[in-house]
């Protein structure tokens, strides 16, 4: 069974606000592209605590954090560093994208990777109820 | 929970949702152009090294290994590859194929492939009568795990059509089976 990704609401509205404001820096594509790297060692059957790198950062619960660092292709100005904030669902093999966001709004991401993971327990508690 | 969400095949897939037809092409090439460089880091997650561990087994610094698994594919060398995948453990293995080569195609290939290897098998086998047997084996097996796997798929494919074959062979049939056996066609319904 392969993985495939999943986004939610938040993460929908965030990036297109992340987008905007980063118009021209080409983030965005950096970001997707170290999420695309994260995405194929998953497809490639390693589980998701095993994947490391410079670019993921293991955040609770099994949530990850995927930078923007690492790539060859240049970014104009000085970015801050971002996060596109991940949850890796080994049993259904859905990669939930979060959030997104960077330095400064980093507490309240996390804040959001929790809710989202509780509201996932309460609603897989459901339907096996 | 969000209701009933997209599920996308990849990021190519999701950032359709985000840009126009432009944006999304540069973003495709972006992403294709680094190919080689994801499949390494995947290769090595799969392995469980860490970057260092791979560095010191391949007479490399872990600052190149980091620089390999970010590069463009024009950018690497045959010679990095090498030196990365035998620190895996692994072959390289170099194949042409035509440009954008259909589906269809590769499909046909691959069977083609899968055939001279298992006719090689067979050859190699030939005079020394327990390789014979050995070979003889692994056929059977590699038929029937490709015969379930194609009978699996043409299920999702077509179910309400499928029916059950008439025989299957199993590997606990293996043992009893001889040359004469082996001439024999397996009939499906």
């Amino acid at each position: 069974m392969q993985w495939c990704i999943e986004q939610t609401d938040l993460f929908a509205r965030k990036f297109k606000q992340f987008r905007k404001k980063n118009k021209h820096s080409g983030l965005d594509k950096l970001l997707l592209n170290n999420l695309d790297t994260y995405l194929k060692a998953l497809q490639f059957g390693t589980s998701p605590q095993k994947i490391n790198a410079g670019f993921i950062h293991h955040e609770p619960n099994g949530v990850k954090a995927i930078d923007q660092k690492g790539s060859r292709k240049k970014v104009s100005g000085t970015p801050k560093e971002c996060r596109l904030y991940v949850f890796p669902d080994s049993d259904s093999k859905v990669l939930y994208l979060i959030t997104i966001g960077d330095k400064n709004s980093q507490k309240s991401d996390i804040k959001d990777c929790c809710s989202f993971l509780d509201e996932s327990r309460k609603t897989k508690g459901s339907d096996h109820g | 929970m969000d209701s009933k969400k997209t599920a996308y095949r990849g990021v190519k897939d999701l950032f359709k949702e985000y840009a126009n037809k432009e944006e999304q092409k540069e973003f495709e090439q972006f992403i294709d152009s680094q190919q080689i460089a994801k499949t390494l880091f995947a290769l090595r997650s799969k392995a469980g090294k860490t970057q260092k561990e791979l560095a010191e087994k391949a007479g490399m610094t872990q600052s190149k290994i980091s620089k390999i698994e970010h590069a463009f594919n024009d950018d690497l060398s045959v010679g990095d590859i090498l030196k990365y995948s035998s620190a895996l453990g692994l072959q390289l293995h170099i194949g042409f194929t035509p440009e954008n080569l259909a589906l269809v195609n590769q499909v046909k290939l691959h069977w083609f492939q899968l055939l001279e290897c298992l006719d090689e098998i067979q050859k190699l086998s030939e005079g020394d009568k327990e390789m014979e047997t050995e070979a003889r084996k692994f056929s059977f097996e590699a038929a029937n795990n490709i015969l379930n796997g194609l009978l699996e798929h043409l299920t999702k494919v077509h179910p309400e059509n499928m029916q059950k074959p008439a025989l299957l062979v199993t590997t606990s049939d293996i043992e009893s089976t001889t040359k004469e056996d082996c001439d024999t066609n397996i009939a499906f319904n």
